[in-house]
């Protein structure tokens, strides 16, 4: 018989927690879904980042233009304040350079006749952009994405990054709580260096994102 | 064989250093301030019962689907240079474009310069020409090396735009083109390309005011 009662108050306060959460859990997307009418009330483009279902869409009225899966996501610092960003810019260690055209220099093959694939067009290509990048958004936000690479140099960045990650980052915490700062720190891994490459291409500076982080 | 031991304690001190400040690291993000969330969500979603929040999460999705553009329009991938004809959620036609080069072209002595994008977000469709006429800008000039001419004729070119093309704003169009072996490439002025008989295809399906996204 006791063990019955316990058994049945156990699962009472479960059911009481689990309907808790999934209240909490409503709330948070409903914030988020108001936020999101409001910018897709506006012309234009905009980003979300979705944690939870790890995906980043272009969006425009609501209606997704592009979507990328995230292979995996981490994060530290403070849970992502649910508000409309803009991003104040993109950073890489090597970032794409625009060809430069030479007025009266025959820049690309102009008849059909020729070979393109066996000449340099002097374009900016979606394979020219990085694999790995920081967007920024702010002092108190910063998006690293990256992706795993067979390039040597970006691999080299990926070491140096997980090294950073383990060692500055948690510095960054400590000194950032010390001080009453806030931050928040986010790492995007793509599954492959196409995905990384696209969201550096559609990510436009001032461009609006939002982000969606439930809590933990 | 001391100097192996001494390296071997410092690596070891070392390694229990790095431990102790990622472990102090995560314990501030879990006990501490740092993973707070400004605002009171726990209050506020405590006030309402689960059947209020369900009922306006169904509002809210209802009115972000309202928003989606409606009939038929156009998305354009400037990435992958591909143009999608949708009808709603609906792929109704894909076309091998060309977009801009993202080139810059300076004029030389000059103080003038281009940046060869095509531009990007939410635009309509202005104008639809059949047999397109192009009055070649300064750049087209500056960019073969040559003066831009006084005389306005000299700039009227009827057969660079292709048989359509379908405006949308500042001087952009979706035209036809000479450079067939070009289309999927990154090599235009800003303006985007396709093939004849795709954009035919286009030029019917898509009606004047259609909405144009473009990435």
């Amino acid at each position: 018989m006791r063990r019955t009662w316990l058994f049945l108050t156990l699962a009472f306060i479960e059911g009481l927690s689990g309907f808790a959460q999934e209240r909490t859990k409503l709330y948070e997307k409903n914030q988020f879904y108001e936020a999101e009418l409001s910018l897709a009330k506006l012309r234009g483009t905009y980003m979300v980042i979705d944690l939870e279902q790890r995906t980043v869409s272009l969006k425009a009225r609501g209606m997704v233009l592009r979507k990328w899966p995230i292979q995996r996501t981490r994060s530290w610092g403070k849970v992502v304040p649910l508000k409309i960003y803009r991003m104040e810019k993109k950073s890489a260690l090597a970032q794409p350079e625009r060809p430069n055209i030479t007025p009266g220099r025959e820049e690309r093959p102009k008849a059909d006749k020729e070979k393109i694939d066996e000449v340099d067009l002097g374009i900016l290509e979606l394979k020219d952009m990085p694999v790995h990048f920081r967007l920024h958004f702010g002092q108190s936000l910063h998006i690293s994405v990256k992706s795993r690479t067979r390039r040597f140099w970006q691999a080299l960045v990926n070491v140096g990054k997980t090294i950073s990650w383990h060692i500055f980052l948690p510095l960054k915490t400590i000194w950032f709580t010390l001080g009453k700062k806030t931050f928040a720190e986010i790492e995007l891994v793509m599954p492959s260096e196409k995905d990384a490459q696209g969201v550096y291409w559609s990510f436009l500076d001032g461009q609006s994102m939002l982000i969606f982080q439930p809590k933990k | 064989m001391a100097k192996i031991k001494d390296w071997r304690l410092v690596l070891i001190v070392l390694a229990g250093l790095l431990v102790g400040l990622e472990l102090i690291g995560y314990g501030i993000e879990i006990f501490g301030w740092s993973r707070k969330p400004t605002g009171d969500a726990d209050n506020t979603a405590a006030t309402k019962t689960l059947k209020e929040f369900q009922s306006q999460n169904a509002l809210l999705t209802g009115r972000l689907k309202a928003l989606a553009t409606r009939g038929v329009f156009i998305i354009i991938d400037t990435a992958e240079n591909r143009l999608y004809v949708m009808n709603g959620e609906k792929v109704q036609k894909e076309v091998v474009v060309s977009c801009g080069s993202g080139d810059i072209l300076e004029e030389t002595g000059g103080t003038r310069k281009w940046i060869f994008d095509t531009p990007r977000g939410e635009f309509s469709v202005t104008s639809k020409l059949v047999n397109p006429t192009w009055i070649k800008p300064d750049w087209a000039f500056i960019e073969e090396g040559e003066k831009p001419p006084a005389n306005f004729n000299e700039r009227v070119d009827n057969d660079s735009l292709g048989s359509y093309a379908l405006g949308f704003g500042n001087g952009f169009f979706i035209h036809g083109t000479l450079y067939t072996r070009l289309l999927g490439w990154n090599v235009t002025h800003g303006c985007v390309r396709a093939g004849d008989k795709d954009l035919e295809e286009v030029f019917r399906q898509v009606p004047m005011g259609a909405k144009i996204y473009i990435y």
